[in-house]
């Protein structure tokens, strides 16, 4: 078993947050604080992909399975993000992404479903959209406060890891765990003093992991959907924050936000483990 | 002339070729009874037991050429969700996209290319199994168990054994790989019902 914990600390924890922190830093290095400090939060998008493919390895091309498709749903988002990022006014590709990035991400991953479409199915993956949409579009709102945007994808991440697994299902607990220890190791470049901005490269990459992830959770687990769906309230958690004394602050400010954020988290962690109830036991 | 004498042995020989069907394989057709059948699977469990599992649904046909086994042939199709493992939460475990991802791959499906025969009553099938969209080969030994008429309802029936192993790895399942064992060993106990 000591194998197993130094496989999800290592690979799931230790690898992204260093090579978050690493590309952060390496981004901003080679092209300059500005066009650099654009680019940084493909950061996010690098560490993620750094520690799915030590855990689950690289997967081949094309991808069969919706895990797999992730990894290249990650780094088209790394790759066009960091171009629309470098563009002088990205303003309206960013919320062409929005749009068409969930649109994109959900048709991909439930292609099966949608050509086989029944009304159920339907309406589940126009929700999907529509909180996909909500998301991204908050998490590009907080993105003029960096590192407010990485504590929601962190706290949001760590949440749906908690989830999850409570939910049986395991490889998307540990995915979620990657996403926010990502999410993470760009923080610690960005606080106390915030230096990147969070991009549309965060928010691709970042935010299309999320999103991939969720459309998993929501096509292909067991994972409860009321508890999953209250993890959107994280994405508010800024807006609660400003209420909150220290919100101007660069030291305190992010913390009020993921102490906000924490309670949709504590919240549907609870709901999803009274639903579960005695049928959750650790599997092995 | 002999241009003519040409093109008719080339029109000969084309409807020959063109015409040719390979004949009916010979064997018998013997579908799975499913009451009597098991298809089973264990994995080491962090070196300290073997856990195993089975599935309880699935279809199956086999072409039965006891004379030339060669001629023979094995498909078998199965639900993924049905899998069990005697444990519920370790059930939902193994359907979830961590293991088995049954919503997304509802079936596993095996399709034997050859069939060869090692022994009086032992041989060795290899075919195409495919799980969770990725086809890769595998070989099973196969001990043919006995072929007879039921003793009350008078049917043909056929059974046989089947082993082998895979590594889960190959076809993506890679969670907890270090914990619970890449090595899958399979046991199907196959009673079949003649057609």
């Amino acid at each position: 078993m000591d194998d197993l914990v130094t496989e999800v600390l290592i690979n799931g924890v230790a690898i992204p947050i260093g090579v978050a922190v690493l590309f952060a830093t390496f981004f901003s290095w080679c092209l300059g604080p500005v066009p650099g400090g654009r680019i940084a939060s493909a950061a996010i998008g690098v560490a993620f992909l750094a520690g799915y493919s030590a855990l689950f390895t690289w997967p081949d091309f094309p991808p069969v399975s919706s895990g797999q498709k992730l990894v290249f749903i990650v780094l088209a988002g790394v790759v066009v993000g960091a171009v629309i990022d470098l563009i002088k006014s990205p303003a309206l590709l960013k919320y062409l992404a929005i749009i068409l990035w969930p649109a994109a991400i959900i048709g991909w991953l439930g292609w099966r479903q949608i050509t086989n479409l029944t009304f159920e199915t339907g309406v589940t993956l126009g929700l999907l959209f529509v909180a996909a949409v909500f998301m991204l579009d908050r998490l590009a709102n907080w993105g003029t406060r960096p590192s407010h945007a990485s504590v929601v994808l962190l706290v949001a991440s760590i949440g749906a890891s908690f989830i999850a697994f409570i939910g049986a299902s395991g490889s998307l607990s540990q995915s979620y765990a990657i996403l926010a220890a990502s999410a993470g190791g760009f923080l610690l470049c960005n606080w106390p003093k915030p230096r990147f901005t969070f991009g549309t490269a965060a928010l691709m990459a970042g935010g299309g992991a999320f999103l991939g992830l969720a459309t998993s959770i929501v096509l292909f687990s067991e994972v409860h959907l009321i508890s999953f769906a209250l993890l959107l309230l994280v994405f508010l958690a800024p807006a609660g924050a400003q209420k909150l004394p220290w919100q101007h602050s660069p030291a305190l400010g992010p913390i009020m936000v993921g102490v906000v954020g924490a309670i949709p988290v504590i919240v549907g962690t609870a709901v999803a483990i009274i639903i579960a109830g005695d049928s959750f036991e650790l599997p092995f | 002339m002999k241009l003519i004498k040409l093109l008719s042995i080339a029109a000969v020989a084309a409807t020959l070729s063109f015409g040719y069907q390979p004949s009916a394989k010979a064997g018998e057709t013997f579908a799975l009874d499913k009451p009597h059948t098991q298809i089973k699977f264990s994995v080491n469990r962090g070196g300290w037991s073997r856990v195993a599992g089975w599935f309880t649904k699935f279809d199956g046909s086999i072409n039965f050429d006891e004379a030339n086994v060669g001629n023979s042939s094995v498909s078998a199709t199965i639900d993924t969700a049905s899998l069990d493992t005697g444990f519920a939460a370790r059930n939902k475990h193994l359907r979830s996209p961590a293991f088995f991802n049954v919503k997304e791959f509802p079936t596993m499906t095996f399709k034997s290319t050859k069939i060869e025969k090692t022994g009086a009553k032992t041989g060795k099938m290899t075919g195409n199994l495919t799980l969770l969209g990725v086809t890769k080969p595998v070989t099973l030994d196969v001990v043919f168990n006995r072929k007879a008429p039921h003793p009350r309802n008078k049917m043909m029936f056929a059974g046989f054994t089947a082993t082998g192993k895979i590594n889960r790895a190959d076809y993506g399942m890679k969670f907890l790989i270090r914990a619970v064992s890449n090595e899958v060993q399979i046991e199907i106990q196959a009673l079949s019902v003649k057609k």
